[in-house]
């Protein structure tokens, strides 16, 4: 097991508050690592600056490291470009643009600069396919994607960010917004993806933790108060706060 | 993933970049050049005695005072007889319209008067006010004609705050077994003061502009007349007197000082207008 | 009872004052038509639209109106055509990437110009713009088409800088967050999904400013030198509303009655570019 992502030391404030506080994590590759925990912990602040999506926000102030691949993703010398095409993800409310389906899935290879109608073709193909919704959607490529249905969205959203081989998908509680049948076809596609992929996955659901997770991280304001095999976490948790998380005590 | 961006892309960010930088700094400069070149050219010909004389042949003289009168006068009639038209309008669309096919006429027509071009308003204000109502080019016409142009912008301002008002309001009125009219009255009505001064703002902004709507409807005599004899004689405002004394006498020094009073007015009224929306948003804050 | 009647009074006095704007509607409708249509008739429809020449008070008088109607497209086209970039770009740098006390600045220069009343921006092209075009162009006048295009494009900008902004504005943040996500830059995301997220509501803008462009009558007589030729960048020319502005005040039979319908197609030309602006709207509220 090598750790593809790892946080050394890591805090992080917005303004004033501290939102993270002194985290250590080693991310095992092509793996599904849940982050769990009641709202407010951190858990989703800490799956954005994975990507440094948090770059948007003026007033976030960072201390520590986080290496993607060995290399420290806050470097100058990194382009958080190509960071953002090797770590996808996937919002919490599908999100598709209002364009063709088509469209929505050769957006990231166009920007990436891949030209030609055949790759193209190829690359939409293979995506919608790695997302299992491409029987669902083939006879209606140039129709708009806002005319699925959410959970299609969904889907839609993951092939998108599948478009541009990523190594890494980031998902932030990504079937909240879904209906049960939706939620457990994503929850399938994850276990799928995993053979190719390090998933990282925010979930409120512990159910959904379980079910899918090989381990689960328990963030608690701000901290990392325990990390490792799901099932241990959930059938032996070592701290007391762990223990009552889990057993639905608060949050 | 140390990829850098490829060159094409960078190249393509880099002329985004310069045509945004290029299209903002290329307007806002434009627009500054036109203020202060207007009110360079317009503020050392303004004087007291332009500003408080009437036009003399016989001296060869210019004074705008009719002009300036002429173009109070317009502004008055115009809110007096478009406001109870307008905020009638939107109380009817937001309190009483239940048939959904009349509003949606009432709101293409209203969209439709907000796209006619001033000049068939000129027309067409000669024709049924001038002519057929036998009013005569004059400043009744005129005010009549910029009250149809303007109806539209009164109705939109007023209904938007209307929509404002909270329904608590009403149902708390209601409640109280008052009528449909009382409760227009005494709680829709002040409530929507913001949406109709806003909307007069608007409109004396616009009145203040407007030239081709009163060429053939209020004229262009320089005559100097109080408000009652002056509603029902010709008269120019001070756009229609700069549109005269530059096309037609080729009076340029005047007309560049009625523009810089133009453009004066036009800062004060959107410094106004400013205000008044903040005003309104900090006490509804509150 | 009484009570019911006062409501009922009051209800039937509003809805009176809400029809007042369709029953204005009807009555411009009513009066262009039958003022315009006569000529029409005694002209020719074909004849009006289509002829090349205008002379009304020549002895072998001729009434078209092809002159005006091709000056009054090739103008708004050509305001529409510098006016569209820079509006646009001006839009986009405002609503996404300008630090807000310029953004602050600027929207209020673009309220100011939105202001300006067109007699204003007549006099200044009139004396600035015309004489420049007449020097650089070494043309034995400066008012012309070119003139007229450039002033309409200045007063194009503020409906096309602010609707856009507005609707740029609205673009979800979700859209703009995915595109980022996928290792798109944010110029990239902005004009490559916001932009197309936005982008009825620019064409809404854009038409807005053609409805105003269009009906501009003073502005365009003062730089256009108003002279009836069939449009050329370099001559002067006479748009469909400073034929109707400038000879209304001295025409009569014919020539008075042919004015008349000159607005007449001037408010058809309104009617389609409002009936297109609302099925953009309409198709855009489907999704």
């Amino acid at each position: 097991m090598k750790g593809i992502i790892n946080a050394k030391n890591l805090n992080l404030w917005y303004g004033e508050t501290q939102a993270l506080k002194n985290i250590n994590i080693e991310i095992p590759e092509k793996s599904i690592t849940a982050l769990i925990g009641p709202s407010g912990c951190g858990k989703s602040t800490f799956l954005k600056i994975l990507n440094r999506m948090n770059d948007l926000i003026p007033i976030v102030k960072i201390k520590g490291d986080i290496y993607y691949n060995g290399k420290d993703i806050f470097e100058k010398s990194i382009d958080v470009n190509s960071l953002r095409r090797d770590i996808g993800m996937v919002f919490q409310k599908p999100n598709p643009f209002p364009m063709s389906i088509y469209d929505n899935i050769a957006y990231g290879p166009r920007i990436h600069g891949i030209k030609g109608k055949q790759r193209l073709d190829e690359i939409v193909e293979n995506s919608l396919k790695d997302a299992a919704i491409w029987d669902e959607v083939k006879d209606r490529l140039k129709k708009n994607a806002l005319g699925l249905s959410g959970g299609q969205q969904q889907r839609l959203c993951i092939a998108r960010a599948l478009a541009v081989k990523p190594k890494v998908i980031l998902m932030d509680e990504p079937t909240s917004a879904l209906d049960p049948i939706s939620t457990s076809k994503i929850e399938e596609l994850s276990l799928k993806l995993k053979d190719k992929y390090t998933i990282i996955i925010v979930t409120h659901n512990m159910q959904q933790a379980v079910r899918i997770s090989d381990n689960t991280a328990f963030f608690l304001l701000g901290e990392l108060i325990e990390f490792g095999k799901t099932e241990e976490i959930f059938s032996n948790p070592l701290d007391k706060r762990t223990e009552n998380y889990i057993t639905g005590r608060f949050g | 993933m140390n990829l850098k961006l490829t060159f094409k892309r960078k190249l393509y960010i880099f002329l985004m970049k310069v045509a945004m930088i290029f299209s903002t700094v290329f307007t806002v400069a434009l627009i500054a050049f036109l203020l202060f070149y207007v009110l360079a050219q317009g503020i050392r010909n303004i004087n007291f005695e332009l500003l408080t004389t009437k036009p003399s042949y016989l001296l060869g003289k210019i004074g705008i005072l009719p002009d300036i009168l002429n173009t109070i006068y317009i502004i008055i009639a115009t809110l007096i007889i478009v406001l109870p038209l307008g905020v009638g309008a939107a109380i009817y669309l937001t309190e009483y319209a239940q048939n959904k096919k009349i509003v949606k006429t009432i709101e293409f027509a209203s969209e439709t008067l907000a796209g006619i071009p001033s000049i068939i308003y000129g027309l067409v204000g000669m024709l049924f006010f001038c002519q057929f109502l036998k009013l005569g080019t004059s400043i009744i016409a005129g005010a009549l004609t910029l009250s149809i142009m303007n109806l539209p912008t009164i109705m939109r301002t007023t209904e938007e705050s209307l929509k404002t008002v909270p329904q608590s309001f009403r149902e708390g009125a209601f409640g109280l077994g008052a009528g449909k009219w009382r409760v227009i009255r005494t709680v829709v009505l002040p409530n929507c003061l913001d949406g109709v001064i806003t909307g007069c703002i608007l409109t004396v902004g616009r009145i203040l502009g407007e030239t081709a709507a009163l060429l053939f409807t209020a004229g262009f005599a320089h005559a100097l007349n109080g408000i009652i004899t002056g509603l029902v004689s010709p008269g120019a405002t001070l756009s229609v007197a700069l549109y005269v004394y530059a096309k037609e006498q080729g009076e340029f020094e005047i007309a560049f000082a009625i523009a810089a009073i133009l453009m004066i007015l036009t800062l004060i009224i959107n410094l106004v207008a400013t205000l008044i929306s903040k005003f309104f948003k900090l006490r509804s804050s509150i | 009872m009484k009570n019911k009647l006062f409501e009922n009074i009051m209800q039937a006095i509003f809805l009176i004052l809400g029809l007042i704007a369709v029953g204005f509607v009807l009555l411009i409708s009513f009066y262009l038509i039958i003022s315009g249509i006569p000529a029409i008739l005694e002209i020719g429809v074909f004849k009006f639209l289509f002829s090349k020449s205008w002379a009304p008070t020549s002895p072998q008088e001729n009434f078209g109106i092809l002159p005006f109607i091709l000056t009054s497209i090739y103008g708004t086209s050509g305001a529409v055509l510098i006016g569209l970039p820079i509006g646009f770009f001006s839009a986009v740098y405002l609503s996404k990437f300008a630090p807000k006390k310029i953004k602050l600045i600027a929207e209020s220069a673009i309220n100011l110009l939105a202001g300006i009343p067109s007699v204003v921006y007549g006099l200044v092209g009139m004396l600035v713009l015309v004489p420049l075009i007449k020097i650089i162009f070494s043309l034995p006048d400066g008012a012309s088409l070119l003139a007229a295009i450039l002033v309409l494009s200045l007063m194009i900008l503020p409906s096309i800088i602010k609707v856009s902004i507005n609707a740029l504005e609205a673009v979800p943040k979700e859209y703009e967050y995915a595109s980022l996500a996928l290792g798109a830059t944010e110029t990239e995301t902005v004009f490559k999904v916001s932009v197309k997220a936005a982008k009825s509501g620019i064409a809404t803008a854009v038409v807005l400013g053609v409805c105003r462009v269009v009906g501009e009558a003073v502005a365009v007589i003062m730089v256009s030198g108003n002279v009836a030729n069939m449009p050329s960048l370099f001559q002067s020319v006479r748009f469909l509303t400073s034929a109707v502005a400038s000879e209304m005040a001295y025409s009569s039979g014919l020539h008075r009655n042919a004015l008349f319908s000159i607005a007449l197609v001037l408010f058809l030309f309104i009617m389609i570019i409002n009936i297109t602006l609302n099925f953009f709207i309409k198709r855009d509220r489907k999704g």
